[in-house]
């Protein structure tokens, strides 16, 4: 089978930020916890005038390709995993032709490159680097890029308009902030460098736990989610699927320098690796990006690389274990060295 | 070892749920394969317009939790056998892409089964005068065999137009429908789209046959997406392709968007129609213009 390996990212944020206290300021009904503290987010960016799902994917492609050896002609793959499908205005629901079909065209990929979206709630970019990991590994394509613009505040907008319980469905609704992600795989260039494993499962049990759909309460997009009861699941199951990737892939915490959780909320990512450490024996050092990004959805992961990379706080050839917890509920993992973006950020080596 | 299709199930008699007619044609299918629900490691929806324009989460998960398939492979203690689930949405194309994408896993040993459906209703979840296709379940299962003899999909190839207009759109802006939101899609198609689409996907077909990417000799099947009546039989004119039959699922219920490949291939093969060794010549096409192709040995 033929290695992959990350070869660039890019990311793109928003310049606005919005604080968690000026969101709070603005509710009716305030929580009954501090929000803050209890999620870790002080901040998070938000769309300006003109952003949307598709201007963000854009965005963080065109990064994506400044930084990679590769241009949009040479690539034979494109697949956009955005939850928010949102074009020419931030919640203007596109169903068809997909944000790919957008994306292909406006970055000027060949015609006979595959272009499709593909979605998977919060783990979508990490869904899509596992298709893509396929791809390339079976060798049905050599190179590829997943991308994803999530224009997600929406949601946040009509929480604070909905929010009337001290225990609200719509509470998660404000954490999240908005971003544009793209990274693009290609075959490895040596035994050391690249995605060693990727494993999902969708324990689809608790599929109707988080659902986002049109409001009814308000024109716009909402987000009802059982965090709690979400939680509470993750961290009854994820020790012991953490011990059969371990067995099944061979790996401790010994081998990895960083984790990159979902980023939820930081009580909730510190609760979780505890439990999941005694079985890891060490547990690599979490990377967590809450206080100024917030929750940004299938980016999440490579929104708080991009931040480490690009402060060069990473050690030369960090091996990262990416860890996905979505909706549906998805659990993945990903293990992955990164010295091949580490040097597209300037690191020596 | 190719992959090949172990069974297929299409019908317009499912419920009026993108959810519930998804589980209505899997479960089908694989009574037909005889393969248990929970042997199926790989669940791929490809359906477009869905229940109430749910975005998240991906539609695949409720789908697996009706089906029941591996819910809780921690609390059953079989984390051996699990499934994973998302969505492509690629419009008719959807099929031929997951498709690629399943046989990507089967032949890197990541699953052994992939299930792929489909079926799109309005988001109203009504027979909507404004909805251009018909609410149709369809499902396929697939595995990688070796049958000893040439057999399944061959290479899968997809074309995007560099420029010009995609066609057909389906949108909703949510801040223009009040709160009627979760049943609204609007749909804008060019008058000229179904010939422009008959023309892209024959011109696909054309440049990959002379590239020497496919050989059309002794085609016995060409499937097609429905767009109108008879658009096989005009692709078939187009491409000059004697001797190969196509099925006009259009004129016996109308366009069933993601499900026509599945659908068409279900025809032949309830019918007894399919014999081994026939070569079917599966070709979508839709908004973008975009269009996609594999050639099949039964």
């Amino acid at each position: 089978m033929i290695k992959a390996q990350f070869e660039s990212l890019g990311v793109y944020l928003p310049d606005r930020s919005v604080s968690t206290e000026e969101l709070v300021g603005q509710m009716a009904q305030k929580p009954v916890f501090d929000l803050m503290s209890l999620t870790g987010i002080k901040n998070r960016r938000w769309r300006g005038e003109g952003e949307d799902s598709f201007t963000l994917a854009m965005a963080a492609a065109r990064e994506c390709l400044g930084k990679s050896r590769y241009r949009a002609c040479d690539l034979d793959a494109l697949i956009c995993t955005s939850i928010s499908r949102f074009k020419d205005g931030p919640v203007n629901l596109w169903m068809k032709p997909g944000m790919s079909k957008f994306l292909k065209k406006e970055m000027g990929f060949r015609p006979d490159a595959m272009g499709f979206d593909m979605t998977n709630a919060c783990a979508g970019m990490l869904t899509g680097v596992q298709v893509l990991n396929s791809m390339i590994a079976s060798g049905m394509v050599k190179t590829g890029m997943v991308v994803s613009g999530e224009c997600i505040t929406p949601i946040a907008e009509t929480a604070l308009k909905e929010i009337r319980e001290p225990i609200d469905p719509q509470f998660a609704s404000l954490t999240v902030g908005d971003s544009g992600a793209a990274v693009i795989l290609d075959r490895a260039e040596g035994v050391d460098e690249g995605i060693e494993f990727v494993d999902f499962l969708t324990i689809a049990d608790f599929a109707d736990l988080c659902l986002a759909m049109p409001s009814v309460e308000n024109p716009g997009i909402a987000m009802y989610a059982k965090s709690i009861e979400i939680h509470q699941e993750v961290i009854r199951k994820l020790p012991a699927i953490v011990l059969h990737m371990m067995h099944k892939h061979g790996f401790t915490g010994k081998d990895f320098d960083y984790v990159i959780p979902h980023q939820t909320s930081v009580r909730a990512i510190r609760e979780a690796l505890q439990l999941c450490a005694k079985h890891l024996d060490v547990l690599p050092e979490a990377l967590i990006g809450l206080r100024h990004f917030g929750n940004t959805a299938s980016t999440s992961h490579f929104v708080v690389l991009h931040d480490q990379l690009s402060q060069k706080r990473l050690k030369k050839n960090s091996k990262v274990l990416f860890l996905a917890l979505a909706s549906g509920i998805v659990i993945g993992f990903v293990s992955a060295t990164i010295g091949r973006l580490e040097a597209s950020y300037g690191y020596g080596h | 070892m190719a992959m090949v299709i172990k069974s297929t199930f299409a019908s317009t008699d499912g419920p009026k749920s993108a959810i519930d007619m998804a589980v209505f044609a899997a479960e089908e299918c694989l009574k037909r394969a005889g393969v248990p629900v929970h042997a199926v490691d790989l669940l791929i929806n490809t359906g477009v317009f869905r229940d109430e324009n749910i975005i998240e989460p991906a539609i695949a998960p409720l789908i697996q939790r009706k089906l029941g398939m591996n819910l809780d492979p921690v609390e059953n203690d079989h984390l051996h056998q699990s499934t994973f689930s998302f969505d492509i949405t690629d419009g008719e194309n959807g099929f031929l892409t997951a498709a690629g994408v399943a046989r990507a896993f089967l032949q890197t040993r990541q699953a052994r089964y992939a299930l792929i459906v489909s079926g799109d209703v309005h988001p109203s979840l009504t027979d909507h005068d404004a909805f251009p296709f018909e609410s149709m379940a369809a499902a396929a299962l697939l595995a990688i065999e070796d049958t000893g003899r040439d057999q399944g999909f061959q290479d899968f190839h997809f074309r995007t137009s560099a420029n010009g207009s995609y066609g057909f759109c389906a949108n909703v802006d949510l801040s223009r429908n009040g709160l009627a939101g979760r049943r609204t899609m609007s749909f804008s198609i060019d008058p000229d789209y179904h010939e422009k689409l008959g023309r892209f996907a024959s011109g696909m077909l054309r440049e990959i046959f002379s590239d020497g990417k496919m050989d059309p000799a002794g085609l016995r099947y060409l499937l097609t997406s429905q767009h109108t009546e008879a658009f096989g039989r005009r692709m078939l004119d187009q491409l000059d392709l004697e001797g190969a039959e196509t099925v006009d699922l259009y004129s016996l219920c109308g366009n069933p968007h993601t499900s026509s490949l599945i659908a068409g291939y279900d025809y032949l093969s309830a019918r007894g129609l399919l014999k081994p060794g026939d070569r079917v010549l599966f070709v979508s096409s839709g908004a973008g213009l975009s269009a996609a192709c594999s050639l099949y040995t039964v």
